[in-house]
């Protein structure tokens, strides 16, 4: 017999595998599943192109995007104790928005990797901040989120700045802030898969550290952590995961908060089950989100981001609603 | 606690130092890269063997045989094609043709759109096989290598053009679809158009200023936006004399650079103009008082930026300043 917990995982899984064979399979040009097949064989025809070079690197990027944010925002909404808390709350994507469209704005003419490497920056500049301002962390972890809201505020005021000054080159910005899988490549893919290699197996090995300090500070310290060292290390390891994949694929802070919720509402608190389940539900919703946005104004895109919230707040709401429900029949 | 503390916060400058150091490193490799972007060479050879060889904005473009299916990403792009009566398989056109001058789109009769002009659909891209695609050096950079894969690539800096650099990057064009004399005789047709055109007027002794306005606010192109350096050209004077190629300004700020011709490119029906108009302030310009305030398509104005674009733009100013 099955567990639930399996069961969810391998309907995760096994949703990510047909997202990502759709994904390859339907597009603005449709290649049949012969033709698929064929170009698998490396006979060059005329789809092999949009598979090998364009279609198979975007779904690889959306499932590690998916991953690294999912994961990242696990960690933190565990380690600041915060069902709201997400990348976007430690003010991380904010940052990185911040330096991505400083450089898309100041240095029009750059070359193509000042962009990613910029927002990389501003999510660890924004976490740099975090921790001057809040005693290296040390402060309770409502004041962290709170603080992290200040400098997330602080970083979209001055992107909103950028555009007030530059109104012509917004399309750019905005489709940046947005966050697209538009034109990600297999470069792309090399440079997000060591990190979510290396990270997620880390996020996933300190899983009973996370369902200790998911608590409080008392019941962490008193089972021997050193909680404010813990805690650092976590937050910074989600601000690894979550900062490389907003550098590869924008400011998508969506994804963030909505699958860790999803996963916790089908496995649980505990941390050992909860992480691979936010890393596929993650995955799913980045698969989703670009598929749809790839196909339903074609030729043109609607970026990813903007899908991912679209299909994912009602589902939200949803959740929130069903969780107050369950609360309530049990006080009843 | 304190010996941890301590170690924290190296911890927090190695993370800064690292940061620094891989962007600097960064930086310092690559910058060949970019040198060439100011070269807009115009040598150019058309071998015996029937191969072009032409000088963009990123370097040297060899193609074995004049192009036949060419895919272009920008309407100044199509609009040179379109004088040289060529056609593109495929155009960025915002996937609405509309946004196509008349002239232009009544040249342009069969092309597949390949979506927006910022994010081209690569997949229609390649699936139409070209043989040369010709992009925007700023607004394509992201993608140039995936394009690459699927046909040599005419690197031109449109985004950031003003006048002088569109007609180079038209004598480019020509040159890379085995049209050079041909553009050579549209060039100096054009030249000719402005000229005439700059005879029509009677005086260039003005201050003119063309701005894009919306419901938001009013946008004036400086000299060093496109359409304010054409002006420019014409011999007018910019009145805002602003770095920036689009400054933004308020009525009064408007009021005091005190243009004596207005050119507004209206985005929709309802602009800031309108609230402006009930102001008094909006009377005590120059162009107000004189009833020299036209309004102009901002497609043909701000958007077709290329030969036929630019004659639109004299013959507009000859209509609304000639004798």
């Amino acid at each position: 017999m099955m567990n639930k917990n399996a069961i969810s995982l391998l309907a995760a899984f096994l949703l990510m595998i047909i997202l990502s064979v759709v994904s390859i399979r339907v597009g603005a040009v449709s290649v049949p599943f012969k033709e698929i097949w064929l170009t698998l064989q490396t006979q060059p025809n005329k789809s092999f192109f949009i598979v090998h070079e364009l279609r198979m690197p975007r779904v690889a990027v959306a499932i590690l995007a998916g991953i690294g944010l999912s994961v990242g925002g696990v960690i933190l909404q565990s380690v600041l104790r915060n069902p709201l808390a997400s990348p976007d709350v430690i003010g991380l994507t904010k940052g990185a928005g911040f330096l991505a469209a400083a450089v898309l704005f100041l240095f029009p003419a750059s070359p193509s990797y000042w962009l990613p490497l910029a927002a990389l920056a501003g999510a660890f500049l924004a976490f740099a901040l975090l921790l001057l301002l809040t005693r290296r962390l040390t402060l309770p972890p409502a004041t962290l989120a709170l603080v992290g809201i200040a400098i997330g505020a602080a970083f979209g005021a001055g992107t909103q700045y950028l555009i007030v000054k530059h109104p012509r080159d917004i399309s750019l910005a905005l489709l940046w802030l947005a966050g697209s899988l538009w034109g990600r490549n297999w470069h792309d893919v090399w440079t997000l898969l060591p990190w979510i290699v290396i990270l997620l197996p880390a996020a996933w090995l300190s899983f009973s550290k996370l369902n200790v300090l998911q608590f409080n500070d008392m019941t962490g310290a008193s089972l021997g952590l050193n909680i404010f060292r813990e805690r650092f290390l976590l937050i910074l390891l989600a601000v690894a995961l979550a900062g490389i994949c907003v550098s590869a694929v924008g400011a998508i802070g969506f994804v963030g908060l909505l699958a860790p919720h999803i996963a916790r509402s089908l496995a649980g608190p505990r941390h050992q089950r909860l992480i691979p389940l936010a890393a596929l539900i993650g995955a799913d919703l980045m698969l989703l989100g670009d598929f749809l946005g790839r196909i339903i104004i074609a030729p043109r895109e609607v970026p990813a981001g903007i899908m991912t919230a679209v299909i994912g707040a009602p589902y939200f709401v949803y959740l929130l609603r069903r969780e107050r429900r369950m609360r309530s029949t049990k006080q009843a | 606690m304190p010996r941890f503390m301590k170690r924290l916060n190296s911890f927090t400058a190695l993370i800064l130092l690292l940061l620094l150091v891989t962007a600097c490193g960064q930086t310092g490799s690559n910058n060949q890269a970019e040198t060439p972007a100011a070269n807009t060479g115009t040598e150019t050879s058309k071998s015996a063997d029937g191969s072009i060889t032409v000088e963009d904005a990123t370097g040297t473009v060899t193609l074995t045989k004049r192009p036949e299916r060419i895919i272009t990403m920008e309407f100044s792009f199509a609009d040179a094609l379109a004088t040289l009566g060529v056609q593109p398989v495929g155009a960025a056109d915002d996937d609405d043709p509309a946004l196509f001058m008349d002239e232009v789109k009544s040249k342009l009769t069969n092309y597949t759109s390949v979506g927006s002009r910022y994010e081209p659909n690569i997949e229609v891209i390649s699936s139409l096989q070209p043989d040369l695609i010709i992009v925007d050096l700023v607004k394509h950079k992201e993608v140039m290598e995936q394009l690459k894969g699927i046909a040599p690539l005419l690197v031109l800096d449109d985004y950031q053009a003003d006048y002088e650099q569109m007609l180079k990057n038209y004598m480019i064009i020509a040159k890379a679809v085995g049209k050079k004399a041909e553009g050579q005789k549209r060039l100096e047709e054009h030249e000719a158009k402005i000229a005439d055109a700059k005879s029509k007027l009677q005086s260039t002794d003005l201050k003119v200023l063309p701005a894009v306005v919306n419901p938001k606010g009013f946008f004036a192109h400086s000299d060093h936006a496109y359409t304010g350096s054409f002006l420019a050209k014409l011999g007018f004077t910019d009145p805002v004399k602003d770095e920036n190629s689009y400054p933004q300004l308020t009525l009064e700020q408007l009021v005091e650079t005190n243009p004596q011709v207005l050119f507004l490119m209206p985005t929709e029906k309802e602009t800031i103009v309108n609230q402006w108009e009930a102001n008094s302030l909006w009377n005590k310009i120059d162009a107000v008082a004189n009833k020299k305030v036209f309004t102009v398509e901002r497609r043909d104005w701000s958007l077709a930026r290329g030969l036929i674009g630019s004659e639109k733009m004299a013959s507009d100013i000859v209509n609304s300043l000639g004798k």
